[in-house]
């Protein structure tokens, strides 16, 4: 189930009246938790149950084999990640590499070699396999001692608000907070309000109003080539999955507070950077941090010669590209950032800018954001063919027909809403300042009502969260 | 007991919803809350005599209440949603509205290119199928349009019941939409735009609009994407089906502004006539229309008016064309 679906909303009100009794005993607690996110998943389809069992279940074990035969550790952790990768290339990639295998075939002049095979990715596979692989590699490294309760395990693993789009929990950042009774405070409950408030207005009313607009472009391609309109489009595109993904986030932590829990922050107003460095360090934080502890820094990271540290960043880029989804056109969107961010270490380009006065900040900020709306297109388009027929209309510069903008103007006040959003967090009005003015504090539960009241009542057509394909 | 911070905020937030829900303006839609609306078709099962399928030129196009009123048969259903296309699935839930019961079942197909084309009918009759259908949106992220069927059908059960049990709550708590501003704002006297009616039909009232952007599009709707073969043969052989269930198919094709319809089976590859022969063989019949007979109100679909207008004719057409049923002498009563 979403967590924009009445039967979440239904699970959540079970959920919560349950929690305070469920949490006092520990094993009571894991045993509820496991329950309720078991539910929560299997609604999705009770069949993907096992994914994640045999998932957890290698990684669990592995973890305990790690303890008992320190020796073997290496053999455990390649099988562990072999496991691991194995189930993600089985069910998110196999239709990607089946068809490409039988293309290279094709035009070497053979026939194909393997039927294709069609496998919807299970819903956040990407996100638990890399959960999992974390506690093994942390348990593998000695940052963490491997827990003996197979519910504890998989309490940390499949706690529902995290479980399908993240953010990636480490064990290391769980274990601990599973072990105490958790009581959520005063401020957390409050912290946690806030989260869901703005999660769901990013979501229901800033993405799913935008979406329709994003679908109709999308449908348009081969027949619109007005360069403004394609660049409003993009410029919807990068808004709504920002607020899309941004959105899951702040209602996974929101959830986590009422339970007690803490979860990592996932976004930082990632369009507020001022590199694109920055960007990828405020974008989708917990999954960069993943891949920069576990492929950057294990290939050496930065520490090494100059060409060695480009190759790493490459491969890590790439590969990060292609973990969002089994198509060229992530491939191309991991590549085409990989160059940008190899030119913005050689050059310092943001820095030089930054140091411009008044304007410096600014600059760079619309940069940043320049270059993800035109790479952008690549993480969008459902095929090369189509993100080229994009950008072509986007730099030919060839029409600058205003009218089929029209049909994008129903989405405009959303747009403005987001990008307004954005614009106060960059003139310092964010919430952590907002919060020691008094007025502030007075006015934001009126602040929180009038935002329930336009997610309830202008929310777009209930899409599934972007970030659940991945 | 005294409230905290955060209790109160969830408190004042109810009492300021509710309070939003009677002050709303009224919805574009009439009648049935839309959400709803399609809820319910898909829960529909063995009630009716008669059927209707097809895509969103249907679902606006046939007022079963219309039809009633020049047809014998009383229990008349539009099973049309938008965008929907002719796959396997789409056919036998078709069936499955039908009363077994029923002394002379009827199928009306409202047979459009697109719904026969691979992109209006994906998805269901791919080999993995256990793993096509899912509650969330399948190929939600691809530029390909929609088939509302089948992002119903894949939701669960259950939910579809509880949406449909809960109706009448969540259309308090329906969205207000921009068209219900737009239309608001522009003061459209026959607001609202839309009307849901429970036997299935979507009646529109919109203003009459240009045929540039009817045709504009039809192009890019079958770029790469014509009338299937396969798609057709299925079709085909789920009319062969009905036949032995006993159940009377008819074909028809809506009409549109003759430039739609010129320009579609340009870029569909759709022949009607060569259809219409293999409907025939398939053991149905095929009813055809003057598209200059009626008018659309944006090249594609039919207003309220000419909606009731076509559904008379369509069952007047479908009377006229039945066999009557014979007695045991094999004389006709």
């Amino acid at each position: 189930m979403t967590f924009n679906s009445f039967p979440f909303l239904i699970f959540a009100i079970v959920f919560y009246s349950l929690w305070p009794y469920a949490r006092q005993r520990q094993s009571w607690r894991w045993f509820f938790l496991v329950v309720f996110s078991f539910f929560f998943y299997g609604w999705f389809d009770w069949r993907y149950l096992g994914l994640l069992l045999a998932s957890g279940g290698v990684d669990f074990y592995a973890a305990l084999a790690m303890k008992r035969y320190p020796e073997r550790r290496r053999t455990l952790l390649w099988l562990s990640m072999s496991a691991n990768l194995g189930l993600l290339a089985a069910f998110k990639y196999i239709t990607f590499f089946t068809t490409n295998l039988n293309e290279l075939s094709r035009l070497l002049g053979g026939d194909a070699l393997v039927p294709v095979l069609y496998v919807f990715p299970p819903a956040g596979i990407s996100f638990y396999t890399f959960q999992s692989m974390s506690y093994t590699i942390d348990v593998y490294k000695g940052k963490l001692e491997p827990t003996d309760s197979l519910l504890k395990f998989f309490a940390f693993l499949s706690l529902f608000p995290q479980l399908v789009a993240g953010p990636i929990v480490r064990a290391t950042e769980l274990m601990d907070q599973l072990d105490g009774v958790p009581s959520p405070t005063e401020r957390q409950q409050w912290e946690g309000l806030r989260l869901l408030v703005h999660g769901y207005f990013k979501k229901a009313v800033l993405a799913d109003n935008l979406a329709p607009a994003v679908e109709h472009a999308a449908g348009a391609l081969h027949f619109i080539d007005s360069t403004p309109f394609w660049w409003l489009a993009a410029l919807m595109l990068g808004i709504q999955i920002y607020c899309d993904f941004a959105g899951y986030s702040d209602i996974a932590r929101g959830l986590g507070k009422w339970m007690g829990y803490e979860f990592p922050v996932n976004f930082d107003h990632p369009y507020l950077a001022t590199s694109l460095r920055g960007f990828w360090m405020r974008w989708n934080m917990t999954v960069t941090r993943w891949f920069r502890d576990y492929v950057y820094l294990g290939l050496k990271g930065s520490r090494t010669s100059l060409w060695r540290s480009a190759r790493n960043l490459w491969i890590t880029v790439i590969l990060l590209g292609f973990w969002h989804g089994a198509n060229w056109t992530f491939v191309i969107f991991g590549t085409l950032q990989a160059i940008l961010l190899t030119i913005e270490r050689v050059t310092h380009l943001p820095r030089r800018l930054a140091k411009i006065p008044f304007l410096g900040r600014g600059i760079c900020v619309v940069l940043v954001a320049l270059q993800m709306m035109l790479t952008g297109v690549f993480f969008r388009a459902p095929s090369v063919e189509h993100a080229l027929l994009a950008l072509q209309a986007m730099l030919s510069f060839k029409s600058f027909d205003t009218a089929p903008i029209g049909s994008l103007f129903f989405a405009i006040p959303f747009l403005i809403v987001a990008i307004l959003w954005e614009v106060l967090v960059f003139c310092g009005a964010d919430i952590k300042t907002l919060e020691r003015s008094p007025r502030f504090v007075r006015l934001e539960p009126l602040l929180l009502i009038l935002m329930i009241v336009c997610s309830v009542y202008l929310r777009g057509l209930g899409t599934a969260f972007v970030y659940f394909q991945f | 007991m005294r409230l905290g911070r955060t209790q109160a905020t969830l408190l004042g937030a109810v009492f300021a919803v509710l309070a939003a829900g009677w002050m709303r303006p009224v919805s574009s839609v009439g009648g049935m809350p839309a959400e709803l609306f399609f809820y319910r078709k898909m829960l529909w099962h063995h009630e009716f005599d008669v059927v209707c399928a097809g895509d969103s030129r249907t679902l606006l196009g046939v007022s079963p209440a219309a039809m009633r009123t020049a047809m014998s048969q009383r229990r008349i259903a539009n099973f049309g949603f938008r965008l929907a296309g002719y796959s396997t699935r789409y056919a036998e839930r078709a069936v499955e509205l039908i009363d077994p019961a029923t002394p002379r079942p009827l199928m009306l197909l409202g047979v459009d290119p697109h719904s026969l084309t691979t992109n209006a009918a994906r998805n269901l009759d791919q080999p993995s199928t256990w793993m096509s259908l899912h509650p969330w949106r399948p190929g939600h992220f691809n530029a390909e349009l929609e088939n509302e069927f089948l992002w119903l059908a894949a939701q669960h059960p259950w939910e579809i019941r509880l949406q449909v049990q809960l109706g009448p709550l969540l259309a308090f708590f329906g969205r207000i939409t921009t068209l219900d501003f737009s239309q608001l704002i522009q003061g459209n006297t026959r607001y609202p735009v839309m009307v849901a009616h429970e036997d299935g039909w979507f009646s529109s009232r919109f203003k009459q609009q240009g045929l540039e952007r009817a045709v504009r599009f039809i192009p890019a709707m079958y770029a790469g994407n014509r009338v299937s073969p396969h798609v057709v043969a299925q079709l085909l052989k789920a009319v062969r089906r009905m036949q032995w269930r006993g159940i009377e198919v008819y074909g028809f094709r809506l009409p549109t502004d003759p430039r739609v319809t010129q320009l579609e089976n340009q870029c569909s590859g759709f022949d009607e006539a060569a259809f219409a022969r293999d409907l025939a063989a398939a053991g149905g019949k095929w009813l055809p229309f003057n598209d200059r007979d009626f008018r659309t109100f944006d090249g594609h679909h039919l207003g309220e008016d000419e909606a009731v207008r076509f559904s008379i004719a369509l069952a007047r057409k479908v009377e006229a064309s039945r066999e009557r049923p014979r007695n045991l002498s094999g004389r006709k009563p």
